[in-house]
């Protein structure tokens, strides 16, 4: 047994570990579980939501409307899905109705760079050697910044698919249902979204070692 | 036939989900095969992901997750005396 440094209890570690006892003492109105289950995922929520929404204001805003829909559904909860994934749901639904509402105001949206082809449909660029160890290596801080500053400037509904898919890990027919689009929108966007990702990165590398 | 470039990059995707119909892979194999470009082209398409996840993983700041837990302590607290 150790202590739960949140709730001074004897607990566990084995069970702390694992959401569904928290979830469960939770759902039976004890808040400071609540309170450890929203620790252990406001990052990820919050980072999900910053990354689509472009703004540290309102990724915070999201993330206190995500989970206090979830505390105030917690008893519908059935636990079909990891507790984590709800909640992530339920804040990419948010993050994608703030998305709506700026699209009716706002958004000057720039062309995507993509590759370029001749006439004959061949490549004309040349690509940079810098996919092979990409995994593997640690990141370079002006590569990250590039990075961002290449996600930021995607429009939201490439950037929404990229977010959920590629860093978020959702399913094609989720982010679908979602984002209120077809699969085919989602995998094109997706794609598109790619290169132009693709393209920032490859400008990076050519630019160093030029 | 033999695939452009630009036809088997539009293909990406699907080759790298593995959802390419086996004619089509096939295709688009024999082309990257004998495409330099391209082959390059296709390791910075698959790498590109993982470099995404790794520079945009965001930390939540301090004064905002203080923020969360004080937002959350007071509506928590609104919802039981309601």
């Amino acid at each position: 047994m150790q202590l739960d440094t949140h709730s001074g209890r004897l607990v566990d570690p084995v069970v702390v570990d694992d959401d569904s006892a928290l979830l469960v003492r939770a759902q039976a109105g004890d808040s400071l579980a609540f309170e450890q289950l929203v620790e252990r995922h406001r990052t990820q929520v919050f980072s999900l939501a910053s990354r689509m929404l472009n703004s540290p204001d309102d990724a915070a805003e999201v993330t206190q409307e995500a989970f206090l829909a979830a505390y105030r559904h917690l008893p519908e909860f059935r636990g079909d899905s990891a507790f984590g994934s709800w909640v992530y749901r339920i804040a990419a639904n948010y993050a994608l109705m703030r998305l709506r509402h700026r699209r009716v105001t706002s958004e000057i949206e720039s062309p995507l760079e993509g590759p370029h082809f001749n006439d004959r449909g061949s490549l004309v660029d040349s690509v940079a050697d810098w996919g092979r160890n990409a995994e593997g290596q640690t990141l370079d801080a002006e590569l990250g910044k590039a990075i961002e500053q290449a996600t930021e400037g995607l429009p939201p509904e490439y950037r929404q698919v990229f977010v959920l898919r590629d860093l978020e890990g959702l399913s094609y027919d989720e982010i679908a249902t979602l984002t209120e689009t077809s699969l085919s929108a989602v995998k094109s966007r997706l794609h598109r979204a790619r290169l132009a990702l693709r393209e920032a990165i490859d400008h990076f590398y050519a630019e160093r070692e030029s | 036939m033999s695939n452009t470039c630009k036809e088997c990059i539009d293909l990406l995707l699907d080759y790298v989900e593995g959802e390419l119909p086996a004619d089509v892979r096939t295709r688009l194999e024999v082309h990257m095969g004998g495409c330099e470009p391209c082959d390059q082209f296709l390791k910075t398409y698959k790498a590109t992901p993982g470099l995404c996840r790794k520079a945009l993983a965001a930390k939540m700041p301090d004064d905002i997750a203080k923020k969360l837990t004080d937002f959350l302590r007071v509506e928590m607290n609104k919802d039981r005396k309601a």
